[in-house]
């Protein structure tokens, strides 16, 4: 099991915004939380990554607790592409996609350059954009930016929060495809979008501190 | 030659730039004119104790007391400054040793380099010296300790997603220290280079009022500058690297209980 939810309960300010969700979600499946704002979709997704805490419950990716002993470890098994893309205002395509692999968790991974311009092309991307300034780009390039970066760190386990919410038509089904065609991996996302949810195996609909 | 004594009335008179901030804070209805007067008030009493506790620590000029009122300053100035930054004393522990270590560094470098006097440890030199690097070095230090947590705390997004992409926690800070860095060395840098065009600094000016020679003074002063500059260098740095591990928790995430609540309030 890549990443199971047992029984957990996440509060805020005193107030339970997720009460006793249960989820397992296997290799190879794509669940998608949906649901009004304030349901704790996002909240879920963060749980996996340690921002947020459960009040109760256990949350384990590959049979191993998240925990605040573990979480460090787990964390790298993951790549979270969240809704809103952060980025250095000084910084360039090249520099924003080349980030990670900076870090010496990822060293043993960088990609060379002509896989980074494949997967620029299979987003819809020109190539030629590695010498803009981020800050110059589209919000919906910047978007595609960001999943082409998460893509290239080959993670186990893919949390992707709204990801097409920036994006139009033909470049959300580019995503879409690319998202659907991977089998080797666990996906749990956030989306409202009809598109996006028709192409999960799962579709967990949440209600305000429901289930 | 003697510097002319100042009466008793020199000094109240002195004490009127304290009324002309007091008159400001009133009409900007400001509240921190009990904070103005007691930190004067602390700062009067301060100086007036350590001039009785100097005369007699320079009659005495015992190398051990001297060392031993040396720490005891880098203690009691840590902590004053941490209680008015906006920092808990939690950090204290953390920034003690940059201090101890930088101003120790620097001082042994400079006294026997530098100033090279026939007892290294003789009170008139190293106590007032001790004074200018700690008094300067701490100030820069804690404005970039507070830029630095204060950054990651507003960009919280940015430093989250370097941990996400799986950079440990030293590598996710690195950003935002050398912005912390660089944005602390700028000012300093500006006060140096205005020095002796639009300030003339008080330990030169105190030396030619005490009858010194301008350039013997001047010299003085330049080796001083380049001893805060060291010390302040060293300590931020050591300060900042110290301070991760109470600032950041194991998992990499912020702790926020470095962070004390604002206590300043102004009347709307």
């Amino acid at each position: 099991m890549a990443i199971r939810f047992e029984n957990i309960t996440i509060s805020f300010k005193g107030v339970d915004i997720v009460t006793d969700f249960s989820l397992d979600v296997k290799k190879g499946e794509h669940a998608v939380l949906t649901g009004q704002s304030g349901s704790g979709k996002t909240s879920i997704l963060k749980t996996l990554t340690g921002v947020v805490v459960p009040e109760k419950g256990d949350i384990f990716i590959n049979g191993i607790k998240v925990d605040c002993l573990s979480v460090v470890e787990t964390r790298k098994k993951i790549c979270y592409v969240p809704q809103k893309v952060v980025f250095d205002p000084d910084e360039n395509v090249r520099d924003f996609i080349m980030l990670p692999f900076s870090f010496k968790a990822n060293r043993d991974i960088v990609p060379e350059e002509s896989l980074i311009k494949k997967r620029l092309e299979s987003v819809g991307l020109e190539t030629d954009l590695f010498d803009k300034m981020m800050s110059e780009v589209s919000g919906g390039q910047q978007q595609r930016l960001a999943i082409v970066r998460g893509l290239l760190l080959k993670r186990e386990i893919y949390l992707l929060d709204e990801i097409t919410s920036n994006l139009d038509g033909t470049n959300k089904k580019l995503i879409i495809d690319i998202f659907r065609n991977m089998n080797d991996v666990s996906i749990l996302s956030v989306g409202h979008d009809e598109e996006w949810i028709n192409c999960a195996t799962r579709v967990i609909k949440l209600g305000k501190g429901e289930k | 030659m003697n510097t002319a004594d100042i009466s008793v009335s020199g000094m109240i008179f002195a004490f009127a730039a304290v009324a002309v901030s007091l008159i400001i804070l009133t009409n900007l209805k400001i509240k921190l004119r009990k904070e103005v007067v007691l930190t004067f008030a602390r700062m009067t009493v301060q100086l007036l104790l350590v001039g009785l506790y100097l005369q007699v620590l320079f009659d005495i000029n015992s190398p051990f007391l001297n060392v031993a009122y040396i720490f005891i300053m880098i203690i009691a100035a840590d902590y004053t400054i941490l209680r008015s930054s906006g920092f808990t004393m939690a950090l204290f522990i953390y920034t003690l040793p940059a201090y101890m270590i930088s101003i120790t560094a620097v001082l042994v470098y400079y006294m026997i380099a530098v100033f090279s006097p026939d007892n290294v440890l003789d009170a008139r030199y190293i106590i007032p010296i001790a004074g200018m690097l700690l008094g300067n070095s701490m100030t820069r230090t804690v404005v970039t300790l507070e830029r630095f947590y204060t950054s990651i705390q507003r960009e919280y997004d940015t430093y989250l997603s370097y941990l996400f992409m799986g950079a440990t926690y030293k590598e996710a800070v690195i950003p935002f220290f050398r912005n912390a860095y660089k944005a602390g060395l700028a000012p300093s840098l500006a006060n140096y280079a205005a020095i002796g065009l639009v300030s003339l600094p008080g330990m030169m000016t105190g030396q030619i009022l005490g009858g010194s020679n301008p350039m013997v003074a001047v010299k003085y002063q330049i080796a001083i500058i380049l001893a805060i500059f060291a010390a302040t260098e060293i300590s931020t740095m050591l300060a900042l690297i110290f301070s991760l591990k109470k600032g950041i928790l194991p998992t990499g995430f912020l702790n926020r209980s470095i962070f004390r609540k604002a206590r300043v309030s102004i009347k709307s």
